[in-house]
């Protein structure tokens, strides 16, 4: 490519160098004319000239021919490079992993978070809640009259579609087994608010959802591919789904991601089902809150309009129905919702790696400026003999500008080979996770990062090489003031942002092992779980439903190595529970306020025996007995502990009676509280209900056994289906997975946070061995005297550890600072700790100023060990 | 570098231009025309000659080509352009312009 280029490019410089050749002789023969000697004449010119190469240079500098420059720089580099190799290789490595890193983390941020989701217009998409705050709910689903009201009197928005979450089971047939499958009842108009849709057969038409209309469904590209084989002929097929004959009419592509996410819980997985909502919501005058709602603002309206009018509209809605309690609206933009649980721990990532590549350039430009210490007679040479300044400092940052280059393009490569690991280890609850991927946004950074590393490492040598003094530099050996002052700046910038690196590793490190260490209610170790739904084909709803799951029960008791089993509506950590209204008429504590006195609370029924299966510890009365298989005495509840004290200070509360969504029950017994979403939050309180009281279709199976509970996996599914051939298992699973994937976001983020900050305190440590070796080979000659006189070898070590000790203490102080100051970022990711949390910082400190002792130690032995002779001779 | 503005800005090219009018001439020529003109009075720096040199040639003011010098020498000739030509009687007329008003201050004391 050089030599193209060469050849594309008039050679003026030959040319000028000609000319000036030229009228220098001129000038000689001029002189010698004038009858002075023809060496004297020659000097005379020359000093009337004042050196070739310089008007050269000059007259370069007046053209800008600056490609010619480039390609002349990016040669000198090149070369001088050749001869620096292990620098380049240290440099380039050390860049090629910083790049790596931070692609990865990018690439994973920017299709997380930052990339907009593939619907049209997205910045106009939004979800609603219903905002009901006074009891202690912030996004509740709406109501199907509130749906109504909104789709009558809302003129900003184009449309309003429901969507309610469910779950249907698809029928087996000869090829395949019983399917439980999630599904979303959406509104026809959903798929034409999203801007996105079936790309094989078609989307849900107009009057698609009136009552009586054939029954049509839509499936996901998975579905499509592993139960239909991919076989596009699947379009208008006829399957059954709940026991009614479907019609597919379209699939999805495999980018369509949609979850109506519930109030509280994090994401769900994409339905693999889209049925249509049966608009009968007209007709359910003050029902539940079941349903989430997604809307477009017309693009002929902004959206701070169509917000104002939802406020209005919220307004009226209080003073007429709520009565006034301060009711509203709750719009999030999707894609702002979609990503808003991850947020948090991508930005800490983002961060993280953000400190480390910028230690990393500090890194870089303490070798560079070592390297352009070693170079400082050649460029200073350079100089004397008239080179331009801003043509010295180019060199040096064209020289790593190809260094970044190049690093950054091996980094780019080791990214996608980075990134494929990260995403093996990744939650599979990330949203987007399969669209995460290396594209154009995540090149240009890269590219932008690489010029701007290129630029740090460069420019402060650069400019120190400019502004050294000629006359100095021909004089003094060995390196210099000036740059070690800017080495010990650079130095001290990565301790300080180690420390951050550090704390914030040592923050989410204490958050990590409390929160493995917290209660979480029940005993998750020998528990295995399988997620059932009684089929609406074949029970009707009530007590068949009940007892088809109750003769599930009975089976699996007598499979051997099974000690208790029982099932739930909502298993700990599932955020499966319903939310319901409870009053005790009878508490000692109750105001007469209803809004004060009344509580939402978790609500879920169980089968007897469940307690005992999950490991629940009964705190007073009873489980359920086997009373409640009759449902006129089902009317019981057993209440968390956390109710039992909070209403029955003195612990009465066993036998009193419960206002549970307007029906009075009485409470039986009192169970420990679990935790019912994470493991960060305690959650609400709880009330168990018989299954015969509340019969939910889709019931997990809790099994407690001896051993590995997967080990009995396959048997209990054979008991299943000796039971019912045709009762499909949604997923089976143990309450040790269920924790660990509670866990699974913190635990990644906390691998690479540490991963970066154990990098980040080995380049800091290099930091500290280069300062304290440089100023240990400046002061050789000094030492040796010292020790002549008889200086002994402790007091030596301590002048030498000095230094460095002083550097920790600074940037232990700034880091500290930083981390406290910084710290409320990671606000959201701690549990039980404060960024001020005194242990993890004096563990940083202790650790630090240890990493520094142990780097400086080396250096400091060897100035104790001058030999006073040799150090001496050497000047 | 303070001596390179011991000619006023712009005057140097405004000389340079004036000397080529005459005929072509080559680098050394041309200093040693405006030195003789001038009665040795203007001394042209040479650092400064061909920087401004090839700013002309930049600017198509002036064109060069390599050719022989009267001793036999292979040198570059400057020869004036169109442009050059126009820009030459237009910078006469600044500088005329220029010179009287500074004159005029001058003599008003």
């Amino acid at each position: 490519m050089w030599s193209l280029m060469r050849r594309l490019l008039p050679r003026r410089d030959d040319e000028m160098s000609e000319e000036m050749r030229f009228h220098i002789d001129m000038e000689v023969a001029e002189l010698e004319r004038m009858g002075m000697a023809r060496a004297d004449a020659r000097r005379r010119a020359l000093a009337t000239f004042g050196g070739v190469r310089r008007y050269t240079e000059e007259g370069r500098e007046m053209r800008m021919v600056w490609l010619e420059d480039l390609r002349r720089d990016g040669h000198y580099a090149f070369r001088s490079l050749r001869r620096a190799r292990g620098y380049a290789v240290v440099v380039v490595l050390t860049l090629a992993l910083g790049i790596a890193a931070n692609t990865a983390i990018f690439s994973v941020a920017n299709s997380v978070v930052f990339r907009q989701l593939p619907y049209r217009d997205p910045s106009r998409l939004m979800v609603l809640w219903d905002g009901l705050d006074w009891i202690g709910v912030p996004e509740a689903w709406l109501t199907a009259s509130e749906v109504v009201r909104l789709r009558e009197r809302a003129r900003s928005f184009e449309g309003f579609a429901a969507i309610r979450i469910g779950s249907v089971t698809l029928a087996g047939d000869e090829s395949a087994e019983p399917q439980q499958l999630g599904e979303n009842a959406v509104s026809a108009n959903f798929f034409q608010l999203l801007g996105h849709g079936p790309d094989i057969g078609r989307s849900f038409a107009h009057g698609d959802d009136r009552p009586g209309a054939p029954r049509t469904a839509i499936i996901s590209r998975r579905l499509f591919t592993q139960r239909f084989g991919g076989d596009r002929r699947v379009i208008d097929k006829t399957v059954i789904v709940d026991g009614a004959p479907t019609t597919i009419i379209g699939v999805l592509p495999a980018d369509f991601h949609y979850s109506a996410q519930g109030s509280v819980s994090s994401a769900t997985p994409d339905a693999d089902m889209y049925l249509p909502l049966v608009d009968t919501l007209d007709r359910i005058p003050k029902g539940p809150h079941y349903l989430g709602v997604l809307t477009r603002v017309r693009p002929d309206v902004n959206v701070g309009a169509a917000l104002a009018e939802l406020r209005q509209l919220s307004r009226d809605l209080d003073r007429e129905q709520y009565g006034p309690h301060g009711f509203h609206f709750v719009a999030n933009v999707l894609q702002e919702r979609v990503t808003r649980a991850v947020r948090p721990a991508m930005y800490a990532l983002l961060g993280a790696v953000t400190l480390l590549v910028l230690i990393m350039s500090m890194n870089l430009a303490v070798l560079s400026l070592a390297r352009a210490a070693t170079r400082d007679h050649e460029v200073t040479v350079r100089r004397a003999i008239g080179a331009v300044q801003s043509r010295v400092i180019r060199q040096i940052l064209t020289e790593n500008l190809l260094l970044a280059g190049v690093g950054s393009a091996l980094g780019l490569l080791l990214g996608v080979w980075t990134l494929r690991g990260l995403l093996a280890l990744a939650p599979a609850t990330l949203p987007r996770r399969d669209e995460i991927a290396i594209d154009a946004r995540v090149v240009i950074v890269t590219m932008a990062i690489a010029v701007l590393v290129g630029m740090i490492m460069g420019i402060i040598p650069a400019v120190h090489a400019a502004r050294r003094d000629i006359a100095t530099v021909l004089r003094e050996r060995g390196g210099t003031r000036g740059a070690s002052r800017s080495r010990r700046t650079l130095v001290l910038g990565q301790l300080a942002l180690s420390v951050v690196l550090l704390s914030g590793t040592g923050l989410l490190l204490e958050s990590f092992v409390r929160l493995t260490h917290v209660d979480p209610g029940f005993d998750p170790r020998g528990v295995l779980t399988i997620d059932l739904v009684a089929s609406r084909a074949k029970y009707a709803s009530g007590a068949p439903v009940v007892a088809a799951i109750e003769a599930q029960v009975g089976a699996l008791q007598s499979l051997p190595g099974v000690i208790a089993v029982g099932a739930t509506g909502a298993t700990p950590l599932s955020a499966g529970a319903d939310q319901s209204g409870i009053l005790f008429p009878r508490s000692p504590t109750n105001t007469g306020v209803r809004e004060r006195d009344g509580m939402l609370i978790d609500a879920a029924p169980v089968t007897p025996g469940y307690f005992a299966a999950m490991g629940i510890p009964l705190v007073q009365g009873s489980d359920f007995g086997e009373a409640v298989r009759d449902s006129a005495k089902a009317r019981v509840a057993i209440i968390d502990d956390e109710l039992s004290a909070r209403y029955f200070p003195e612990g009465t509360s066993v036998g009193q009676p419960m206002l549970f969504d307007g029906d009075t029950i009485r409470v039986v017994g009192v169970v420990h509280h679990v935790h019912m979403y994470d493991l960060q939050d305690k959650g609400r309180g709880q009330v168990w209900v018989p299954h015969t009281y509340r019969p939910y279709r889709g019931m997990t199976l809790v099994l407690r056994v001896r051993g590995e509970p997967t080990a009995l996996a396959s048997a209990a599914s054979r008991t299943i289906h000796v039971v019912d051939p045709q009762q499909a298992i949604a997923n089976i699973g143990t309450m040790t997975e269920a924790i660990g994937a509670s866990l699974a976001e913190r635990r990644l983020v906390l691998t690479l946070v540490a991963g970066f900050a154990i990098a980040a305190l080995l380049l800091a440590a290099l930091g500290v061995y280069g300062v304290t070796a440089a100023s240990v080979a400046q002061r050789t000659r000094e030492f040796g005297i010292r020790l002549a006189l008889g200086a002994d070898r402790g007091t030596m070590i301590a002048t030498v550890v000095r230094e460095p000790v002083s550097l920790v203490a600074i940037g232990l102080i700034a880091g500290l600072g930083l981390t406290i100051v910084g710290g409320r970022a990671l606000d959201r990711l701690l549990y039980g700790v404060k960024p001020t949390d005194p242990l993890t910082l004096a563990c940083v400190t202790l650790l630090l100023l240890a990493v520094a002792l142990a780097s400086s130690w080396i250096p400091a032995r060897r100035a104790a060990n001058t030999d006073a002779m040799i150090a001496l001779r050497s000047e | 570098m303070a001596n390179r503005t011991d000619l006023l800005q712009g005057t140097l090219e405004l000389l340079i231009l004036k000397v080529l009018r005459l005929g072509e001439l080559h680098g050394w020529g041309i200093s040693k025309r405006v030195r003789s003109l001038s009665n040795d009075v203007l001394q042209i720096q040479q650092g400064s000659l061909y920087p401004a040199l090839y700013r002309l040639e930049d600017r198509g003011l002036i064109s060069a080509t390599w050719g022989i010098s009267d001793e036999g020498r292979k040198a570059k000739f400057y020869q004036l352009t169109e442009k050059g030509r126009a820009a030459l009687i237009e910078e006469r007329a600044t500088w005329r312009a220029f010179a009287g008003a500074v004159e005029a201050v001058l003599r008003s004391t």
